[in-house]
């Protein structure tokens, strides 16, 4: 049994490509429902492959717990140095199984959900096809075991990201949107060669065991480059300053996509790449630092801009970058595990929101603006208290899954000695309670429904049954940490087993913990307070700290800011040179050189005149020319030849 | 076996044996039966196909000469072989779709494509002038007349009169090289001409001079290449799709002997081959500019195709030989799926012969027009494309072999360039919508659905993950 | 008996090749065009048996009789060929034979 599932490896990640490829080709040709069933298909097998392997990894010992797949295709291109080779071969080891677990698992959940969440869509095979094309270049991200690949799959989700941020493609935002993320993330894209570059100068090799085998012979300064390039790459697809202003507008993708890519998956992916390089922050800690305040800055800077919004999905979005932020700073600091572990739950809980919050939308027709709901827990008691479980999870409160991974990560800065880090990351959760339960009473509770649309109750058994399942995850979800029994960390010990902070997250500090639970507790209560009990509370708020509201709702000005930087001074150049050049000097410059191609072309038909004697007459002329130019060359390379 | 002193190793003539007998028993089929359909014939031809390559597989990287060292199975003979046999077959697959009622007997018709082959077969082969011209003559008495079986379009019989008069005349320059080059080496043997081709006797520069101008003839090498356009184009779809892609790996096959076995590392000698490689690259892709009618353009691209190829010969190099086979399996995979695709709409008739033909086809035969595209990207030398690194394989030859090796590499890229736009402007009018298109109905038929399904595998595959077939290219040799 | 020298039966030869090649060009007729392209080969031939006498080696001559096995071959063939042209123009001059050009 062990050997089938360690064979069956590389179709976790085929799967998913077949799925893709199978609607793509076929999928005008069958039925919709067959189309998704293909999509549910094979994330499914990918799934069960998953869990079976994990089965057969996690009880081995540490030593044996890394496992390559046979290397295929370790050929050349003839034109790459004879000394770079790059196979292509899967790694398996705990933290990329528990990556694969959450991209299939989730994956799979948010599948079922979009059979008829997207049902009335007409791009719905489309639609498939882009989420399996999407996991299959998840899977490929986490299971590679080389840099280069991991860039494949990077630039792969980066794609799919544009694809189905893009999917409502009659809507000009959606559009914009996703080439804002797509424009983002190659910005990062360019990061990460640099730093396979520096690598590559200095090991001669892009793969991870090599890399990782000479951190100790690279030297701090280029070590610290090849840290701080990775980040540019980890913060651009994880929406961390100064990047993260494309994920706000990613909401505009089907409220599926949000789940899956913008918030469960995907904008991880930089937490990912920063675990799995951590031998590179071990030995750099000038880049460890930097990432680590980076983390904690989006932390508190994203958490600030989510009390003040109205678009339910871009509250859930600033919360996403906000508890990226926190894993940032959770590997930064070098706590992997723990940053691992709030990957593991946040994917549940945050999943779970965007789910019940898909619901509300697609009872309410599609609005998404909380000011226009309220009063809908009687209506969509299912949204509600699956919304609710999920709230009271990313708040933090005792035994949700949130508790226990934020209150390890805050222990370990606390540990690590990073006193500002820590004041923010305990401030952001105050922050994090306050806005999620500004969203539930907004929507679900303080007073009437406010909006025009009709509210279409919901049935649909695909729909529940997924967040169902997540509401329980998100609850159970944390156990897996408990006092003196910390299994997590037990599991993933092969991977960070050189991490010079082994934390157990099994040792709890009591009065620490006690405190956060009570900051995350003044923040629902001051959201009831001011949005249930008495309102008008926060209008008053709302008035007299008019310059904050703004800052907050227009995000601190980042996009004007990044448009008066970058985008104007490239599009008013780009207009003086059109109006300068394009006109009369390249445009011209093809055009003369196409007229210039067609005279050649048609002295060359004109030849062509359909006589044979020309023919002949030609042949004969030609044959007359070789031969003489022929005796001429000889004639002076013999003439050459002799003394 | 021995026979009168003349040895006979039937493992090395096994290919064109296995031809000889498909050919004479498609003739006997015929004979017998009355009115065998022509789908039965030209299985049997395909069948032959089949055991030609199985004849072939076990002389794979093997070097061996027999009837007393007049014919060889060795490098320069085991990947053309292959070309030409899949060309065989990927021809009568098209042919399978001509009209039933255009008056030709499907029988002979069959049989002269087989015994076409064996004459390409004998010219890969073959190590003495006598069984190049042997080969030459077999293979171009058969073309002839199949170039003219396209009746009832005058169009067919124009191209059968000019190419067998053209033809003939090339033949006769090509006796008269041979004729001098035996007379400067006082022997018909590759090998001892190398003797001569190292002091260059005026009778040797001469002779060969002649030789190369029935060869260049062949290959529509430019300024012999004024024939192609019109024989291309007036002969029936299949034939020339034949004609591009047998003739030229026959003809590069000897080309390439000659280069590596008579000339060596000397450049000197063979300055009139870089010549004619450079004038055809710019003619080929310059006149087919203005094209209209697909057919034609292909025909001038082929003869750009053909400078192309000579680049890989430039340097003389170790590895000269595979770039040129793996540009040349590249060239049959995207040359021969371009071909079908035009058979297949047209239904083996000319009616998707012209470019206005393909207007917004994507939107009327989507997946007939992607894989158009792809071949003809390929043609044009994109990145993922067999013909993207077909051309970095050439250009690594050229740029290896000396100032005209550079020469030669520059107009290759001149050239590629030029036919971007060429091949695009297909590729612009499949893909722009058009109001009031009829979908297409015709081209349905399985038969013709298989070379495009070998020719897009094979262009992908090729393009993606080439290390592969260039190492079992280079190690046929 | 004195032996003819091989540079005479190479010029004569070099000649027959030059009047065929001149022949192909002037005639518009496709049939003295096949006459001129055989005078062509059959230079050849005179060449390589001259060659062969002159090196006492057999393989010139064999290759003058397949020549002349092939132009028999090639001889039916083109006339077959012409003779078709023929039956739907009633004419056979070359130059009237263009439909296809550029």
């Amino acid at each position: 049994m062990a050997d089938f599932f360690l064979g069956a490896v590389p179709l976790i990640l085929l799967f998913p490509l077949v799925g893709a490829a199978t609607i793509a080709l076929f999928g005008p040709y069958v039925q919709r429902s067959a189309s998704a069933f293909i999509g549910c298909l094979s994330i499914g097998l990918s799934f069960l492959l998953t869990v079976g392997t994990s089965f057969v990894i996690f009880p081995l010992s540490p030593a044996q717990q890394t496992l390559y797949t046979h290397s295929k295709f370790v050929g050349y291109w003839a034109h790459l140095p004879p000394d770079l080779i790059i196979g292509f071969r899967l790694l398996i080891d705990p933290l990329s199984l528990l990556w694969m677990l959450i991209i299939t698992g989730v994956g799979l959940l948010i599948h079922v959900y979009s059979v008829s969440y997207m049902a009335s869509d007409k791009n719905y095979r489309t639609f498939f096809a882009y989420m399996n094309l999407f996991v299959f270049t998840m899977l490929l991200l986490v299971m590679a075991d080389n840099f280069l690949w991991l860039l494949v799959g990077w630039g792969g989700v980066g794609l799919a990201s544009y694809l189905l941020i893009g999917f409502y493609y009659d809507r000009p935002v959606a559009v914009l949107a996703a080439r804002k993320a797509l424009i983002m993330n190659v910005i990062g894209d360019v990061g990460i060669m640099l730093a396979m570059f520096l690598m590559y100068a200095h090991v001669g090799s892009v793969s991870y065991q090599n890399v990782f085998g000479h951190v100790a012979t690279i030297g701090t300064s280029a070590l610290t480059w090849i840290g701080v390039w990775l980040l540019l790459g980890a913060v651009a697809k994880s929406a961390q300053l100064p990047l993260q202003t494309w994920l706000p507008d990613a909401m505009e993708g089907p409220t599926p996509v949000s789940a899956l890519i913008h918030a469960a998956t995907m904008v991880t992916a930089g937490v990912y790449l920063i675990a799995r390089a951590h031998p590179i922050y071990d030995n750099a800690p000038a880049a460890a630092e930097l990432v680590a305040v980076v983390g904690g800055v989006t932390a508190l800077f994203a958490a600030t801009i989510g009390c003040v919004q109205y678009d339910i999905k871009r509250v859930l979005a600033y919360s996403t970058m906000s508890q990226i932020g926190y894993m940032m700073l959770a590997v930064g600091a070098g706590a992997f595990a723990a940053g691992a572990f709030h990957f593991m739950t946040h994917a549940f809980f945050k999943a779970l929101l965007f789910m019940s919050a898909g619901i509300v939308i697609h009872a309410l027709g599609g609005e998404q603006d909380i000011r226009k709901m309220g009063g809908l827990a009687t209506r969509l008691p299912f949204a509600y208290w699956t919304f609710l479980v999920g709230a009271v999870a990313i708040a933090g409160i005792f035994p949700f899954a949130g508790f226990f991974s934020k209150d390890a990560i805050i222990d370990a800065v606390l540990k690590l000695h990073h006193p500002y880090l820590f004041v923010f990351t305990v401030v952001a959760a105050g922050l994090t309670a306050f806005y999620m339960f500004r969203l539930v009473f907004l929507t679900f509770l303080t007073g009437a429904y406010r909006g025009d649309h009709e509210v279409h109750a919901e049935t649909e058994r695909t729909m529940t049954v997924p967040v169902a399942i997540l509401a329980v995850l998100s609850l159970i979800g944390g156990w897996i940490v408990l006092p003196h029994h910390d299994e997590l960390s037990f599991l993933l010990r092969s991977t960070f087993a050189d991490a010079p902070f082994p934390q157990s997250m099994a040792d709890f500090n009591g009065w620490l913990s006690f405190g956060v639970l009570l900051i995350a507790l003044a923040g629902i209560a001051f959201a009831w307070v001011a949005y249930q009990w008495r309102p008008q509370i926060a209008a008053a708020l709302h008035r007299s700290l008019g310059g904050v509201h703004a800052l907050l709702t227009n995000a601190y000005y980042f996009d004007t800011i990044y448009h008066w930087l970058f985008e104007w001074p490239v599009l008013a150049l780009a207009q003086w040179l059109r109006d300068a050049f394009e006109v009369d000097a390249v445009d011209a410059l093809p055009a003369l050189a196409l007229r210039a191609g067609a005279y050649f072309g048609s002295l060359s038909n004109r030849w062509e005149t359909g006589y044979l004697r020309r023919y002949g007459l030609t042949f004969v002329v030609g044959a007359a020319l070789l031969l003489f130019i022929y005796l001429f060359v000889a004639h002076g390379a013999t003439a050459g030849a002799a003394p | 076996m021995t026979i009168q002193g003349v040895n006979f190793d039937f493992g090395i003539l096994g290919p064109i044996s296995v031809l000889v007998i498909t050919g004479l028993v498609v003739l006997l089929v015929d004979l017998v039966g009355r009115a065998v359909p022509r789908v039965v014939l030209y299985g049997i031809g395909v069948a032959g196909c089949a055991g030609a390559f199985i004849a072939l597989a076990p002389l794979y990287g093997r070097s061996a000469t027999t009837v007393n060292g007049a014919f060889a199975t060795d490098r320069f003979s085991w990947g053309f072989s292959a070309v030409l046999i899949f060309t065989l077959a990927v021809t009568l697959l098209l042919s399978s779709l001509r009209n039933a009622d255009d008056g030709n007997s499907p029988a002979s018709y069959a049989a002269l494509l087989i015994f076409c082959t064996i004459g390409g077969l004998i010219m890969a082969g073959a190590t003495t002038l006598i069984g190049i011209f042997l080969g030459i003559e077999e293979l171009s008495l058969a073309l002839y007349v199949l170039a003219g079986t396209g009746y009832p379009r005058p169009a067919s019989e124009e191209a059968a009169l000019k190419y067998v008069l053209l033809g003939s005349l090339a033949s006769g320059f090509l006796i008269y090289g041979s004729a001098l080059l035996y007379g400067s080496a006082g022997s018909v043997s590759l090998s001892a001409l190398s003797a001569a081709a190292s002091s260059l006797p005026l009778l040797f520069v001469i002779g060969f001079g002649l030789l190369l101008v029935g060869l260049a003839f062949k290959l529509a090498l430019s300024p012999f290449h004024l024939w192609t356009p019109d024989v291309y184009e007036g002969s029936p779809i299949a034939i020339t799709a034949y004609m591009t892609v047998a003739v030229k790996a026959a003809t590069f096959a000897v080309l390439a002997r000659f280069v590596y076995t008579v000339f060596g590392h000397d450049s000197v000698a063979l300055v009139p081959l870089w010549l004619l490689a450079i004038f055809s690259m710019l003619v080929g892709s310059f006149g087919a500019l203005r094209q209209r009618n697909l057919k034609r353009l292909l025909a001038y691209s082929s003869i750009a195709q053909a400078g192309f190829m000579v680049v890989a010969l430039s340097g003389v190099g170790e590895y000269g030989l595979s770039s040129l086979l793996f540009y040349l399996v590249a060239y049959a995979l995207m040359n021969l799926g371009a071909f079908a695709v035009i058979a297949m709409l047209g239904d083996g008739d000319e009616a998707y012969a012209d470019i206005d033909a393909y207007r917004a086809l994507f939107y009327r035969r989507p997946w007939v027009a992607v894989a158009l595209t792809l071949f003809l990207f390929s043609l044009a030398g994109i990145p993922g494309t067999a013909g993207f690194y077909g051309k970095v394989l050439l250009l690594e030859q050229g740029f290896a072999g000396g100032p005209w090796g550079i020469a030669l590499a520059l107009a290759l890229i001149a050239g590629s360039i030029v036919s971007i736009y060429v091949y695009f402007q297909v590729v612009w009018a499949m893909f722009v919508p058009q109001e009031g298109e009829q979908p297409v109905t015709a081209g349905n038929s399985w038969l013709t659905w298989v070379p495009v399904a070998v020719g897009v595998a094979g262009v992908v595959a090729l393009g993606v993950i080439p290390q592969v077939f260039v190492s079992i290219v280079s190690s046929s040799m | 008996m004195p032996q003819v020298p091989l540079n005479l039966y190479l010029e004569l030869s070099a000649v027959l090749f030059i009047i065929g090649v001149i022949g192909f060009l002037l005639r518009r007729n496709p049939i003295t065009m096949l006459m001129a392209i055989e005078l062509m080969w059959n230079a050849g031939n005179l060449a390589f048996i001259a060659f062969a006498r002159n090196f006492i080696d057999m393989s010139g001559q064999v290759f003058a009789f397949l020549v002349i096995t092939v132009a028999a071959a090639e001889a039916a063939i083109a006339l077959a060929i012409v003779v078709m042209v023929f039956r739907r123009r009633e004419n056979a001059d070359v130059d009237d034979i263009s439909v296809m050009r550029g």
